[in-house]
C-alpha cells in the first residue's frame, strides 16, 4: 500500500492519492520474490501517484519481519568532577557509548529508542546541568537484517526512488493510533499483519521497547486450513466470515457452511472448531507479545492499556482475546486524528503513521535548513 | 551494566542509512526505467531549451547596438526614389508641391509620414489620406478626397468673387482641380452665412438634408436637377429651389425623403408646359393634398 502525502502552506497534511497492490514475493514479512514483489510495490506507487497527479520525490518505508529485533544498551559515564554537573559533552558521550554496542555483521540498527537517562540511580528527561556523579543512558536498539532491509530498499530504488527514513512498522502505527496521554500513562501498540506481528511498547511519552516476530494473520488461515482440512483460500475466508478471537458459541453442535454455496463439495463446519482454533493463535500471538515485554507487559505498567491495528486486528473480539492475555483494556486503533472515511481503519495505520513521521522530519529540516525552500514540498509513505 | 572510561571516541554501529541506494538500470523494472528516461529527457530538453534562450538573448544583447548602428546606415543608404500617388481630382504634381517632395537628397526612412498625413488632411478637400514607405525606394500615397454637392459664390478678403465647394458633411473648401464644367453645373447653395475658422470656414449644418435632396433630383428627375440654378436654406427646414422652371419651388423634409414632391412637381411642370406656361413664380410642395402654384404672371 501507498500513501501519499503534500505538506500544505501552515505544516498540515493532505493526503492526496493512495495506491494498494496485492501482496506477492512475501512470505512472513520477507521479500522471497524480488521481481515479484517490486511489480507490486511499483503497480501501487504508479497508481498512487495517478491518482494524486504528481512524481513522489522521496519514499518512507516500513519494514517489519522476523528478521527485525531489538535488544536494550546500556553505558554510564562519571560526570565531569570539576563542574560537577552534566554537561552536554557528558549526555553526547554516554549516548555515543550506549549506541556503540556492536552488532553482527549483516545487522543492520534502524531505530535507537532513547528511555530516560538515570542520573545517580535517580531517572531524568533532560539531565542538562544537573548535578549529579553519575550519569547512565539506556537504548533500545532496533536492528535488522542488511541483505533483507536491503532488499526493501532496494525495490524502492528500482523505481528510482530514493528510501529517505525506515521505521519499524508498529513504532508509524503507534504515532497515530496512540494517544499522548496513553503513550504517557504506558500502553503497548500491537500491529497484526498477514506474516508479522509488530509492536511497540511506551512508557513516560516515549517508545522503549518495540520488535517484530512472524506470526501474523496467515498463520490464523494455515491453522485453520490444517485443522479442518480445507483448502488455505477457504480457510481465509470463513476466517473472515465467522472467525472470531475467543470462542463464541459454546454449543459445539452449531454449524456453519464451508463455501456456502450449495455445490458439491460444501460441508458443515464446527463453528466452536473455527473459533477455537484462531483464539488458540491470538492467544499465542499475545503471549509471545507479553513474553517479549517481560516487566514491561505487566498490568501496572500498561495504565494506557493496549491498542491494535494492521489487518489482523479487524478480528472479531480481538480486543477481548488481548484483554485476557495482558490483563488491561485493549482497542483497536482508530486513524480519526489523521484521516476521514476508509482511513480511518486500522488497516491503513501504518501507512498514515508514515506520513506523520515525514511531516515531522520535513518540520526539522525546515527548521534546520531553511534556505532550501521547496526542496521538501512533498513527503510520502510507503509500507509493504 | 556495561560502566565504560570516558573516551573521546566510541565504536558506530551499522545504520540501515550505510546500505548503498544507487540505482542501476539493470536493477530497474521497465515501467521505472522508462520513468527515469522520460524524466532525463525532460529534463534535457528544459535545459536545451533554458541554454538556447540565454545564449539568443546574450546574442540579442549584445548585437542591439550593431543592430541600431546598421539600421540607420541603412536608412541612410536608402534614398527615395519614387513617389507612387492615388486620388481622385487632385494631381500628383499638387501632392507633390504640398508635400514638399520635389528635392533631391530625400530619405525614405527619415521621412516623418505621420507629419506628412496631418498636413495632406489639414487641406479641406481631402477627407483623409494613407501614406506608406515601400522599401528599398517608393514612397506610396493614397488621398481620398470630399465630393462637392453645391458650390457657393462668395468674396474674398479683397472682395474677389471665388467659389467655395461645399460636401454633404457640410465641410466648406476651396476645390482645387475641379472641372469647370462640373462646378458649373453644381446648383448655388444660398441663404447660409459663412463663418471662418481656423483660416477655413465652419461647417454648414443641415447639408445631410440637403444631400438627399439634390441626391433623389438627380437620380430619379434628372432632368429637373439640370435646371436647378440655387438651392437655398434660407426657410430652413424647408428647401427652396430655384430653377428654370419655377422661381421658387419649396420642399418640405419628410422621413420618407423627396420622391413625392418631386413627383408633383415635375407633373405641374408638364401640365404647365401643356398649357404653354414655360415658367411659374412659386410652387410649394410643403401641403400635403394641395400643391399651390402661383404663376408669373400675378406676381408683382
Amino acid at each position: 500500500m501507498v500513501l501519499l502525502g503534500e505538506i500544505v502552506e501552515g505544516g498540515s497534511l493532505n493526503i492526496i492519492g493512495m495506491g494498494q497492490s496485492s501482496s506477492k514475493g512475501v512470505l512472513k514479512g520477507d521479500i522471497v520474490d524480488f521481481h515479484a514483489a517490486s511489480d507490486c510495490a511499483h503497480a501501487a506507487i504508479l497508481s498512487a501517484e495517478d491518482q494524486a497527479g504528481v512524481k513522489i520525490d522521496g519514499v518512507y518505508l516500513a519494514v517489519s519481519g522476523s528478521d527485525v529485533n531489538g535488544f536494550p544498551s546500556e553505558a554510564s559515564v562519571n560526570v565531569t568532577p570539576a563542574e560537577g554537573r552534566v554537561s552536554q559533552e557528558d549526555i553526547d558521550q554516554v549516548s555515543d557509548l550506549a549506541k556503540g554496542r556492536d552488532l553482527p555483521e549483516e545487522r543492520v540498527v534502524i531505530h535507537h529508542l532513547r528511555r530516560p537517562y538515570r542520573l545517580d540511580s535517580r531517572s531524568v528527561e533532560k539531565p542538562l546541568n544537573l548535578e549529579g556523579e553519575r550519569l547512565e543512558a539506556s537504548y533500545w536498539t532496533v536492528h535488522g537484517n542488511a541483505r533483507k532491509i536491503g532488499d526493501a530498499i532496494h525495490i524502492i530504488n528500482g523505481f528510482n526512488l530514493h528510501v529517505d527514513d525506515v521505521i519499524l512498522s508498529a513504532l508509524a502505527a503507534g504515532s497515530v493510533v496512540a494517544s499522548e496521554e496513553e503513550k504517557q500513562r504506558g500502553c503497548l501498540v500491537i500491529d497484526i499483519g498477514r506474516g508479522s506481528t509488530d509492536y511497540a511498547a511506551y512508557q513516560g511519552g516515549r517508545c522503549v521497547l518495540a520488535g517484530s516476530f512472524p506470526l501474523g494473520g496467515d498463520h490464523i488461515s494455515n491453522d485453520l486450513s490444517i485443522g479442518l482440512r480445507m483448502r488455505l483460500n477457504q480457510a481465509e475466508s470463513l476466517k473472515h466470515r465467522y472467525g472470531s478471537a475467543i470462542v463464541e458459541h459454546k454449543d459445539k453442535g452449531e454449524k456453519v457452511w464451508l463455501n456456502n454455496d450449495f455445490e458439491i463439495g460444501d460441508r458443515p463446519i464446527r463453528l466452536w472448531s473455527i473459533e477455537k482454533i484462531i483464539e488458540l493463535r491470538m492467544t499465542e500471538i499475545f503471549e509471545v507479545i507479553s513474553k517479549k515485554l517481560g516487566s514491561l507487559g505487566r498490568g501496572e505498567r500498561l495504565g494506557g492499556g493496549v491498542i491494535l491495528c494492521g489487518g489482523g486486528a479487524s478480528l472479531r473480539n480481538c480486543e477481548q482475546s488481548a484483554e485476557g492475555v495482558f490483563g488491561v483494556p485493549a482497542r483497536v486503533g482508530d486513524n480519526g486524528t489523521m484521516a476521514t472515511g476508509e482511513l480511518r481503519e486500522s488497516q491503513y495505520s501504518v501507512a498514515l503513521g508514515l506520513l506523520k513521521y515525514g511531516l515531522e522530519y520535513q518540520s526539522k529540516l525546515e527548521t534546520t535548513e531553511s534556505n532550501a525552500p521547496g526542496l521538501f514540498g512533498k513527503l510520502k509513505g510507503l509500507f509493504q | 551494566m556495561a560502566t565504560k572510561k570516558p573516551t573521546k571516541t566510541a565504536r558506530k554501529s551499522k545504520s540501515w542509512k550505510d546500505i548503498d541506494q544507487d540505482v542501476r538500470a539493470k536493477s530497474m523494472s521497465s515501467t521505472a526505467f522508462k520513468r527515469m528516461f522520460f524524466a532525463r529527457c525532460r529534463k534535457s530538453v528544459i535545459a536545451i531549451v533554458a541554454i538556447a534562450a540565454i545564449a539568443v538573448g546574450a546574442k540579442l544583447f549584445l548585437e542591439t547596438e550593431d543592430v541600431s548602428s546598421a539600421l540607420t546606415q541603412a536608412g541612410r543608404a536608402l534614398p527615395l526614389k519614387m513617389v507612387e500617388t492615388e486620388s481622385d481630382v487632385l494631381d500628383r504634381e499638387w501632392i507633390l508641391h504640398h508635400l514638399d517632395l520635389n528635392r533631391d537628397g530625400l530619405n525614405l526612412l527619415t521621412l516623418d509620414l505621420g507629419e506628412m498625413k496631418q498636413s495632406l488632411e489639414s487641406y479641406s478637400q481631402i477627407r483623409s489620406a494613407e501614406l506608406a514607405r515601400q522599401l528599398p525606394d517608393t514612397l506610396f500615397v493614397s488621398i481620398q478626397e470630399r465630393e462637392p454637392i453645391a458650390k457657393i459664390i462668395a468674396s474674398d478678403v479683397d472682395r474677389a468673387r471665388i467659389t467655395l465647394l461645399v460636401d454633404q458633411e457640410g465641410v466648406v473648401y476651396e476645390g482645387i482641380g475641379y472641372d469647370s464644367k462640373m462646378v458649373r453645373s453644381l446648383p448655388s447653395l444660398d441663404g447660409i452665412r459663412l463663418k471662418r475658422k481656423d483660416g477655413g470656414f465652419e461647417p454648414i449644418s443641415g447639408m445631410d438634408v440637403v444631400e438627399v435632396l439634390l441626391t433623389e433630383a438627380r437620380t430619379l428627375a434628372p432632368h429637373l436637377y439640370r435646371s436647378w440654378k440655387v438651392v437655398s436654406m434660407e426657410a430652413w427646414p424647408n428647401i427652396v429651389v430655384k430653377s428654370d422652371f419655377a422661381k421658387e419651388a419649396v420642399f418640405e423634409p419628410t422621413p420618407g425623403g423627396y420622391r413625392r414632391q418631386l413627383a408633383e412637381l415635375d407633373y405641374i411642370i408638364d401640365y404647365n408646359k401643356s398649357r404653354s406656361v414655360n415658367r411659374v413664380a412659386r410652387v410649394d410642395l410643403t401641403l400635403k393634398s394641395q400643391v399651390p402654384v402661383t404663376r408669373a404672371s400675378f406676381v408683382q
